[in-house]
């Protein structure tokens, strides 16, 4: 039994980070309708720039957490302007063609600057643990479970409470009857597509002391993020959020209960029945 | 226009096409080159090794080259990147077809090796393989497919022999007391080393209390070291990669799962990555059965090959500075090609005839590699002088343990200090 509360509870703590990774997936995906194949890729690099933080000037990756959301911030802006502003208008096949260019260049722009090498930051809390009774807690998994869980709240409650949250919602919601109402829709877009590329920025620095960084480091938890996000519901924030945890504890008893091969089978053969029985998702269509 | 614009289109996607392929390209119609490939993952999760396997070979054409080359034919390199067996297979072809390479050196990983002899071997042309170790590479009946380090399941059969030889007394146990637990990456180079240390497990009477396999991209290995710890075994064999193997002992280490004995088989453990990220506090003690590695270069001495060893290893330490030791895969990626180069090809006949250069590899016999055991190819293209070493980490160093012709050190911290049962 006490096992099997060991494997919820690091199962949770897992679906905490795919569900923050994810959460930002769906805002770009919801408000500005664009799937971004590159995200993973801004994952990668939250992980870089905390690594060369922590490598340069020792520099843990919580005390650079402010400079590397302003950087991620950046790179969202920098990115919608000079790319996805450019092809709001285009089919949607030529976004994915853009989004899923957009990936490999970053990847082969990461392995020619940094080379493949695995790049780790170790701090102390990276191999400490957090003992509760016969529970072992990484300790780092904990911190990043908890950031992210407080990140999809204050995410959500953005988008209930405040008039830009709220102009998010119309936009996904009918984006021609968001403009006749006077928001600036351009805006909205960007601040969306920033906003997630914050959110997957926070969730790489959260991973960086757990795992390492590489130039492919991205596309697995890529991968992971589209699921997450098609199980939840295709623009739901409390559904990605749901999703994330979800995953995380089937990947976990999966892997205790079947076999660690099948961890990942086991969250695509969930992902296949979503999808034939509830292609829209667990949750709802709309944004927040 | 139209034509133009086709024409053009034409031109950009051949020259897209060659680009594909690093180093020069060659053709060696005039009888003054000798065309060679080298295929390893220089991008993806194996990057990291395939890289360093390819600067190993380039040193290797390089030494033969200021040599005279290959009976006075100037040895050109063409390299190409297959992250994955689809690629390797892609870029075998393109080596075979468009650059008419006579051999290729590779591959790293088994998966690419497979891959690669599907399309060489039709089309003779060699592999000289120096890093896949799946048995059934030289059990296919391929006639020009060579592979200088041992198998896979020879390397586990060699760990499990050495626990039950050397540290079973230390533990204080009987060989058929002993409990292990076999943990493996799942592709067909984890499961056949798995297969050899299970079944040499079977004949020894020891006790397999746990076996399984994972997907290298896992990012939570809790719930299987869980599955490690509730088995409680005295030893935990394990076939990793360098990153899930970085992953698997941070876990053991969370999770207060640590077994008195850690046993790496492949080069995922004794990577110096390894021991610096894990940390050498921690690694002190975890053996890694892998291909001799970083010999004293006394061992080198009687055949003449000190000075070449030197020589490579201090070059290649130079391109990458932040290095202790040359990691294990260069090493068999230099005496692969070094070998092949230097040793076998000037004992063919016609360098142009693939049965010639296959009786010369067949007949030629060396006592001694640059890679620290002989070559004798047997008629399935396996080495049967190669053997893996058993190895301990020691200080952030890897220290030979046995066989005891090559050791240089004794085992040391049998239990591990950090064992958590």
């Amino acid at each position: 039994m006490e096992a099997i509360i060991q494997v919820f509870i690091s199962g949770i703590l897992s679906g905490g980070i795919y569900a923050l990774a994810s959460v930002g997936l769906t805002l770009i995906f919801g408000v500005v309708g664009l799937v971004n194949f590159a995200h993973g890729e801004y994952l990668m690099i939250a992980m870089y720039f905390a690594y060369w933080m922590f490598s340069l000037f020792g520099l843990s990756p919580y005390i650079s957490l402010p400079l590397n959301l302003l950087v991620m911030a950046f790179l969202g802006w920098l990115t919608y302007k000079t790319l996805m502003e450019r092809m709001l208008d285009s089919s949607h096949s030529i976004q994915m063609l853009l989004t899923l260019g957009l990936s490999m260049v970053l990847q082969n722009l990461a392995l020619m600057l940094f080379k493949a090498d695995y790049r780790n930051v170790r701090i102390a809390i990276t191999n400490s643990t957090l003992d509760i009774g016969f529970l072992h807690l990484s300790s780092a998994r904990v911190v990043a479970f908890l950031v992210a869980i407080a990140a999809s709240i204050a995410l959500y409650w953005f988008l209930q409470n405040t008039y830009l949250g709220a102009s998010m919602r119309a936009v996904s919601q009918n984006s021609k009857a968001a403009m006749l109402m006077g928001i600036n829709i351009s805006r909205t877009y960007c601040l969306a597509f920033m906003i997630g590329t914050v959110l997957v920025g926070l969730a790489g620095l959260l991973l960086s002391p757990i795992y390492p960084v590489y130039p492919t480091v991205g596309v697995s938890f890529c991968t992971l993020c589209f699921i997450v996000v098609v199980i939840g519901g295709l623009s739901s924030i409390p559904g990605a959020i749901f999703g994330g945890l979800f995953i995380g504890v089937v990947e976990s008893a999966a892997g205790y209960f079947i076999g660690p091969a099948f961890q990942q089978a086991a969250y695509f053969i969930l992902f296949l029945f979503v999808l034939i029985f509830r292609p829209n998702g667990l949750f709802g269509k709309n944004i927040g | 226009m139209k034509k133009w614009i086709s024409i053009l289109m034409l031109f950009v996607l051949c020259m897209g096409s060659v680009s594909g392929c690093g180093g020069e390209t060659a053709s060696d119609d005039a009888g003054e080159t000798f065309s060679v490939g080298a295929i390893y993952p220089l991008s993806g999760s194996n990057a990291l090794q395939g890289n360093e396997c390819l600067t190993a070979c380039q040193l290797a054409v390089q030494y033969v080259n200021e040599e005279g080359g290959v009976l006075g034919r100037t040895v050109e390199l063409t390299y190409a990147d297959a992250p994955d067996p689809a690629t390797a297979t892609t870029e075998a072809s393109r080596l075979v077809d468009q650059v008419g390479v006579k051999a290729i050196f590779g591959s790293l990983s088994s998966g690419n090796a497979l891959a690669i002899a599907g399309v060489t071997d039709k089309a003779g042309v060699f592999l000289v393989e120096s890093g896949g170790i799946v048995d059934s590479l030289t059990d296919n009946g391929y006639q020009y497919v060579f592979r200088i380090l041992d198998k896979g399941g020879m390397r586990g059969a060699q760990g499990v022999q050495y626990i039950a030889d050397e540290l079973a007394d230390v533990l204080g146990k009987s060989v058929t007391d002993l409990k292990i637990a076999i943990l493996h990456e799942e592709s067909s180079y984890g499961t056949c080393v798995a297969d050899g240390a299970e079944a040499r497990c079977n004949e020894l009477g020891m006790q397999v209390v746990y076996r399984d396999s994972y997907a290298t991209t896992l990012t939570d290995m809790s719930a299987l070291v869980l599955k490690i710890k509730e088995a409680q075994p005295d030893v935990l064999l394990s076939v990793c990669y360098v990153n899930d193997a970085i992953l698997l002992v941070d876990t053991l280490n969370q999770l207060d799962a640590m077994p008195k004995v850690f046993m790496g088989c492949g080069a995922g453990t004794t990577d110096p990555n390894f021991a610096v990220t894990i940390g050498n506090e921690i690694a002190n003690g975890m053996f890694c059965t892998d291909m001799p590695t970083n010999l004293p270069l006394e061992v080198f001495e009687a055949s003449g090959l000190r000075p070449v060893v030197e020589r490579f290893r201090a070059d290649w330490l130079s391109q990458y500075p932040d290095m202790v030791n040359v990691p294990i895969a260069a090493e068999a990626a230099f005496a692969g090609a070094y070998t092949f180069l230097h040793d076998i090809l000037p004992q063919a006949s016609d360098l142009n005839d693939p049965q010639a250069i296959r009786e010369a590899a067949l007949s030629t016999k060396l006592d001694m590699t640059t890679l620290g055991f002989g070559w004798d190819m047997g008629e399935d293209g396996q080495n049967q002088a190669a053997a893996a070493n058993i190895n301990q980490w020691q200080g952030g160093e890897v220290v030979t343990i046995a066989p005891d012709l090559m050791k240089n050190g004794d085992a040391i911290n049998v239990p591990l200090p950090g064992a958590d049962y």
